[in-house]
């Protein structure tokens, strides 16, 4: 038999026990430490996915929360405007009239007060022309008073105006 | 021709046969891979244990006629 | 960018490999000895109970070999051990010496091999040396033993990414697990045979990778030995039957046909068992020496020929087989740890 198929008992002794030691030992520090770190490893892979997607889902739902905030705040603020518009339209408005109803009140008044002083002043007026015509009279009498031929005429006129009588 | 020489001629007539064999596995599996691209790992193994099996055929011809020698 | 640097140092490797062969050439062509293919391919495919590493030849034409002793152990009635160094050159030491490199009793005995273990060791010597495959042996477990713990160790330090070694090796170990291991067994049996799987391919796969190498501490044809390969399929066929369930017994003494084809079928189940294994121990063997008698033959035309321009053929030709043979080395560590998968979980399975 060819020698290269018909092995000598040495080897398979020898490899027979190293073999099985091999295996033993590669068994214990090897392959239980690997396998059990790599499956340490895919177990904190798998948790550390599902919390990247617990936390994506977090997040996104704190986004939706912040776009709705932020819609409600638009509006809100979009509602403020409005009211202060019309607030301080109306204000104008209102302060426009009371401006408008002061003026026509003080120029009423003023009106009035016009009419009154010119009332005042045209009596003022007819008093010192009545005055004036007194004094006039006064000394235009007074002047042709003096004068005898006057006082005579005059003094004749009433005696003619008492005999009429 | 002698006993010893007709032993290499049916090692021959073995290894022509596991040769056709595995050829045709390597064939189908190329077929299989262009068909399907994306089971191509699977077939490749499944190839290769196939092609493995058919293998043993011819290396047991070859260690049969180095055991009878 | 490495590759690059891979490739082009295994050409100059081959370029060394060519000088010395011109140089062993031209010795041997003034030696007038003829070059025997056969015996030097034999001689470094087989066992060996030295570790040859050089022969130098000096001005008057005599060899000088140096080799690394190695322990000869042997019970031939009586226990014997000493260094291969004693019975070296020629010598003879307590009715033993050795004849290119393997050792063989002087009075003619026979050594006992695997056969005799059956049909009586009368007349046999039993020789359990320490030889050049046993040595490589050792060495490649004290190998992995050296890479695995140290990878092991590695994840203590590094929990959420894997380091130097432990980033090659963690994915290959991972294939194995979910591409060899779960498919063929199933997910919760896995755990029980991913050690023996584990081992069993690296084993293969560093010892095919060390037998390529040309020289100490690689070179020794460890997978390509018959007696390694067949303790490895000893091993597959025993996890295998002792772990066999109800429904693998059942196919074997009473498969699914009908009853009068029992006295066919049960023999050839019976046969079935030792067959598998059986194949496993050739297959992985076969390939590996044909991969060696391959580079060998190559290299060895040159000496054939006798002329170094045969070096510029079959030195590419020799790296592309080298090349090839990287592959196979880890394709034939895949396919037994597949097969082996495979059966365990033929018998382990559960069937519903």
């Amino acid at each position: 038999m060819n020698p290269l198929v018909n092995p000598g008992i040495g080897l398979i002794f020898w490899f027979s026990i190293a073999i099985i030691i091999l295996i033993v030992l590669l068994k214990k520090f090897a392959w239980k430490p690997i396998l059990k770190a790599i499956h340490q490893r895919n177990n904190a892979i798998d948790k550390a996915m599902s919390a990247a997607v617990d936390a994506r889902a977090e997040v996104d739902k704190m986004k939706a929360k912040n776009e709705q905030i932020i819609q409600q705040a638009k509006l809100e603020k979009e509602a403020i405007l409005k009211e202060a518009k019309l607030t301080s339209e109306k204000i104008v408005a209102a302060s426009k009239d009371k401006a408008t109803e002061e003026a026509n009140r003080i120029l009423a008044e003023a009106q009035k007060r016009i009419t009154q002083e010119r009332l005042a002043a045209v009596q003022d007026m007819k008093s010192q022309v009545a005055e004036h015509a007194v004094d006039i009279a006064e000394k235009i009498l007074k002047d042709s008073m003096q004068k005898p031929a006057v006082q005579d005429q005059y003094l004749s006129s009433l005696m003619n105006d008492i005999e009429l009588n | 021709m002698d006993g010893v020489g007709l032993i290499y001629v049916g090692i021959g007539l073995v290894v022509i046969g596991v040769g056709l064999g595995i050829g045709r596995i390597g064939g189908q599996a190329m077929d299989a891979i262009a068909r399907q691209p994306e089971a191509s790992g699977k077939i490749q193994s499944a190839m290769l244990i196939a092609a493995g099996l058919i293998e043993g055929v011819g290396l047991f011809a070859i260690a049969l006629g180095g055991f009878i020698k | 960018m490495h590759s690059k640097y891979i490739i082009s140092f295994i050409i100059c490797l081959l370029m060394f490999t060519a000088v010395f062969a011109e140089k062993h050439t031209d010795n041997e062509a003034t030696e007038g000895k003829e070059f025997q293919p056969v015996d030097m391919i034999m001689s470094h495919i087989t066992d060996s109970n030295e570790w040859h590493l050089w022969t130098t030849t000096d001005e008057e034409g005599h060899e000088h070999h140096v080799s690394i002793p190695l322990p000869i152990i042997i019970w031939d009635g009586e226990f014997k051990a000493f260094l291969s160094s004693k019975i070296a050159h020629g010598h003879t030491h307590r009715g033993y010496t050795m004849v290119d490199g393997v050792l063989t009793a002087t009075d003619g005995t026979d050594k006992a091999t695997i056969v005799d273990l059956f049909s009586g060791l009368e007349g046999k010597y039993v020789d359990l040396s320490i030889t050049k495959n046993t040595t490589a042996m050792f060495i490649s477990i004290l190998l992995l033993l050296l890479i695995f713990i140290t990878m092991a160790k590695s994840y203590k330090k590094n929990k959420l990414k894997p380091r130097g070694i432990a980033a090659f090796l963690e994915p290959i170990v991972v294939f194995i697990r979910e591409e060899v291991a779960i498919p063929n067994i199933g997910e919760n049996k896995t755990d029980k045979y991913l050690p023996y799987l584990l081992t069993v391919f690296f084993f293969i796969w560093f010892n095919n990778l060390l037998g390529l190498l040309p020289t100490f501490p690689g070179g020794a044809n460890v997978t390509g030995n018959i007696a390694v390969t067949l303790v490895l399929a000893l091993c597959t066929m025993v996890i295998v039957n002792l772990n066999g369930n109800k429904h693998y017994w059942k196919e074997i003494f009473t498969p699914d046909v009908p009853i009068l084809m029992y006295p066919i079928m049960i023999p050839v189940e019976i046969i079935g068992i030792f067959t598998k294994p059986f194949a496993l121990m050739i297959r992985l063997f076969a390939n590996i020496t044909a991969g060696h008698i391959i580079v060998l033959s190559l290299i060895g035309m040159i000496f054939i020929f006798k002329s170094a321009f045969v070096s510029v053929g079959a030195i590419p030709m020799t790296l592309f087989v080298l090349l090839l043979e990287l592959l196979v080395a880890a394709l034939q560590a895949y396919i037994f740890t597949v097969l082996s998968a495979l059966f365990i979980g033929l018998a382990v399975k559960e069937h519903h």
